[in-house]
């Protein structure tokens, strides 16, 4: 029996496939990077299933990627060499969701929409990326350390883990949490010694592929007031935002250019870009001025399960701005500026479905962690790098809570994948962009992009990690090399 | 070669892998998330999702890889109802060009011989004029879309109608060149028929069939000539001829999606006294039955079962569709699971 027979008498004939058609769909994704060829992609529907495939790859010593809905898009887990797929999308069950204990416990494939619409008859939500309805929950809160609508409230999205099931690279089952002792109780987090939960947080599957996880819920709340602040210059909003954030004035905190917008306008004028993915670089400056827009602006929210609770917070925090004598942005005849308070209720919007198109069909989501007082000396030399590149300005700021601690700082990179030279322009600002928020103090959010400059950054972090790594997968199959952690006698 | 590479790679590459072709993604939420791609839900792998083709057809355009049979399979899986196309949230595109392109080129190497099985395009054999002198006709078209018994009914119902007609036969419409990607063929036959139609004198051509309806009004450039729908001609003349049935509407993808078809069959439906129910996949969110002779029968029955499980999810009695071809196939659906619904025809209730 070949390899391939052996993966087929695990999941069945349909379910694993090395034809051209499936290997040449998964070896892509909108980064500036080609995937490699892998042996095949396979589609496990169960825990036991994954483990014998586990099992059957250490064997062979066959490398697995483990990929929760599809394909690899943003370029976190991309095929390699002669390894094997394995897209989770099949996976896709809500094994329970419990409204007294306020937990969920889920398979890696459900997506977004498929939870939203789970939770609503319990007008319960979870965290959820501003992402697209197909996408994975788990993905976000696990694998990407992942932001969502309440990073200002209560801080990254692992925030909601209370623990997972997932198989090592031994083929051997792992719980974390209370549920290591009682599978069907998943309450708490944590169990015995250490947070092994934030073993798989970030890793990417190199720890091990999670099969199932218990997620915290929240209520969604129905009462929420919502204003946009507008400010000449990032180093102004740095004082008054922290202070904000850090008084809990208010649950959502976000700071962007105005490329969502220009993105959301129906009457966008797609001809400008000359073909090229890029907006002209005065574009977007063009079409704020004509809305006597602030150069930068912040959407902060304010929500409560009582009207009582968001008056009151609401006169404290209106009290603060007018005080400062902060100017506010009368938004309230863009609809796109309302999306934003339909996706803090965790809802879905089809125009906030808008936000996705791209032009050019390469997309690199750029993300560093900063604290709120670096923006100035961080933030303005990566817009001058970007119109160096000659890429849009797209910044998100996003306060990671619950008290300011920190923040996202997110570019939005769209470039035209098949121009050569946007392409290399593309990958350069990456470069550049991932040495200068570490030099700077960042931490690089998704580590893909440049294990070897965080690598000579941090290299007992690493040798450490590398350790960890052979615990719990000695023959290095589990997503080889994606984190820089193959150990030193493998390499 | 009637495929422009640059503009078609241009068009593609605007595809953000954003997954939304996989399902229903508008709101209301509680009638959305539901798979919605028959091949997409039959196959499971990207591959034979919108998304997935995308980058097939731009790794075929960039000379990265060529035709094998396991692409040819996913080309030719695809059942161009423009379910993806809808849930697309990106303005300007349209997912499956990837696959018509991808088709194109198949039939331009000699290869979609070996995979798409051309119907049976037989013209049907039907005695049902009206006037002779007509400059109305009715296009009866081919074996590939309906029956003599159905074309038959549609007739019938437009002369109690007082619709003065006279059948326009022996002719197909090219649907299947044109879903096979043989567009030369398909020029020809509308080359063709655009001539009879002149020579006939005709002004005002009647549609029977979804497809042949969607190919007339759009693929073919009829100057002078007006495209309409059997139903159209029907709309304020039906009496009443139930009371107390519930019943649900399938929309046919070429009929709804392609062109925005969805009040007029359900104000006939309600017309003749059903008591009208929705499916929670309903116009523009409906479900493709893969009600085509040239597709790949196990998805059509993946399919068309879903929809059986939404109608008798909405409490239907009675399950109507527009169209031979769909009202088979999930006749067959109901019949295999076992299902109670009646699954009717609208042309044969008239």
């Amino acid at each position: 029996m070949d390899f391939a027979e052996r993966f087929i008498s695990i999941v069945g004939k349909k379910h694993f496939s090395t034809e051209l058609a499936v290997i040449e769909a998964y070896r892509d994704t909108l980064f500036p990077v080609d995937p490699e060829e892998p042996f095949g992609v396979i589609m496990p529907e169960t825990t036991e299933q994954v483990v014998d495939i586990v099992k059957l790859c250490n064997e062979i010593e066959m490398p697995i990627v483990p990929i929760a809905v599809g394909a690899p898009i943003n370029g976190m887990n991309l095929p390699v060499k002669n390894g094997l797929v394995m897209d989770m999308s099949r996976m896709n069950k809500i094994h329970d969701i419990d409204p007294d204990t306020m937990v969920a416990v889920i398979e890696p494939g459900v997506t977004i929409g498929q939870m939203i619409k789970a939770l609503e008859p319990y007008n319960l939500m979870t965290s959820y990326p501003n992402s697209s309805p197909p996408v994975s929950v788990l993905a976000n809160i696990i694998f990407l350390k992942g932001s969502g609508q309440h990073i200002t409230k209560y801080g990254t999205a692992d925030y909601y883990l209370q623990g997972v099931e997932a198989v090592l690279g031994t083929g051997e089952i792992m719980k974390t949490g209370s549920g290591a002792l009682d599978s069907s109780d998943w309450h708490f987090r944590y169990c015995l010694g250490p947070d092994l939960s934030g073993l798989f947080i970030g890793s990417l599957g190199t720890m091990g592929i999670v099969t199932k996880a218990a997620v915290k819920l929240a209520p969604i709340c129905p009462y929420t007031w919502s204003v946009a602040l507008g400010f000449d210059k990032i180093g102004d909003a740095v004082k008054p935002i922290n202070y904000i954030g850090k008084m809990k004035m208010a649950d959502y905190i976000n700071g962007q250019y105005w490329y969502t917008g220009v993105s959301a306008d129906t009457d966008y004028p797609w001809e400008v870009t000359g073909g090229k993915a890029a907006l002209p670089l005065d574009y977007m400056d063009k079409w704020r001025e004509s809305k006597g827009l602030t150069p930068v602006w912040f959407h902060l929210a304010i929500e409560g399960i009582d009207e009582r609770e968001v008056a009151v917070r609401r006169q404290m925090l209106e009290e603060y701005i007018d005080g400062l004598g902060i100017k506010r942005l009368d938004m309230s005849n863009d609809s796109w500026y309302h999306v934003r308070d339909t996706q803090i209720q965790g809802t879905i919007s089809s125009v906030a479905a808008r936000f996705c198109r791209h032009r050019g069909g390469g997309w690199s989501s750029l993300v560093f962690i900063a604290p709120v007082k670096k923006w100035g000396e961080i933030l303005d030399p990566v817009i001058e790098m970007g119109r160096k590149y000659g890429f849009d300005p797209t910044y998100l700021l996003k306060v990671f809570g619950p008290y300011a601690h920190t923040s996202q700082c997110r570019f939005v990179l769209s470039y035209n994948k098949s121009d050569p030279d946007e392409r290399a322009r593309a990958k350069k600002f990456t470069q550049e962009f991932t040495q200068h928020a570490v030099a700077n103090g960042g931490v690089i959010h998704r580590q893909t992009l440049q294990p070897g400059v965080v690598m000579a950054h941090q290299p007992e972090y690493y040798a450490l990690l590398k350790q960890l790594k052979k615990i719990v997968d000695p023959k290095c199959i589990l997503n080889r090399g994606v984190l820089g952690l193959v150990p030193e006698d493998q390499e | 070669m009637t495929i422009e590479k640059e503009k078609v790679l241009k068009d593609l590459g605007l595809c953000a892998r954003c997954r939304q072709c996989r399902m229903v993604c508008e709101v209301p939420i509680a009638t959305t998330m539901l798979p919605i791609c028959p091949s997409g839900e039959f196959y499971k792998f990207d591959t034979y999702f919108a998304s997935g083709r995308v980058t097939l057809a731009k790794k075929i355009l960039l000379g990265k890889i060529d035709f094998d049979e396991s692409i040819l399979r996913a080309v030719y899986s695809c059942a161009l109802c423009g379910s993806c196309k809808q849930q697309c949230p990106i303005l300007n595109f349209d997912p499956m060009e990837a696959t018509t392109v991808m088709r194109e080129l198949a039939v331009e190497k000699g290869l979609a011989d070996s995979i798409y099985p051309m119907p049976d395009t037989t013209p049907i054999e039907c005695d049902c004029a009206a006037c002779a002198d007509s400059d109305t006709a009715l296009f009866v078209g081919s074996q590939a879309q309906s029956d003599a018994e159905t074309v038959k009914a549609i007739a019938t119902a437009l002369k109690k109608a007082s619709v003065c007609f006279k059948p326009f036969a022996g002719a197909d419409a090219g649907e299947y060149l044109l879903r096979k990607g043989d567009i030369k063929a398909f020029s020809a036959i509308k080359e063709s028929n655009t001539a009879a139609f002149k020579d006939a004198g005709i002004k005002k051509l009647i549609a029977h069939d979804p497809m042949t309806y969607k190919v007339l009004k759009q693929d073919y450039v009829l100057d002078g000539i007006e495209v309409v729908f059997y139903l159209e001609l029907l709309a304020g003349k039906v009496e009443a001829k139930v009371s107390g049935v519930k019943a649900t509407y399938h929309d046919p993808s070429y009929l709804g999606r392609y062109l925005g078809v969805y009040d007029l069959p359900r104000a006939i439906i309600t017309a003749l006294g059903y008591e009208l129910v929705e499916m929670v996949r309903t116009k523009e969110n409906a479900m493709s039955s893969g009600a085509f002779p040239d597709y790949i029968p196990a998805v059509a029955d993946l399919a068309s079962k879903t929809i059986i499980g939404d109608a008798e999810q909405a409490g239907a009695q009675v399950l109507i569709t527009v169209g031979r071809n769909a009202a088979v196939q999930l006749q067959k659906a109901a019949q295999q699971l076992g299902s109670a619904i009646v699954v009717k025809d609208l042309a044969t209730l008239l």
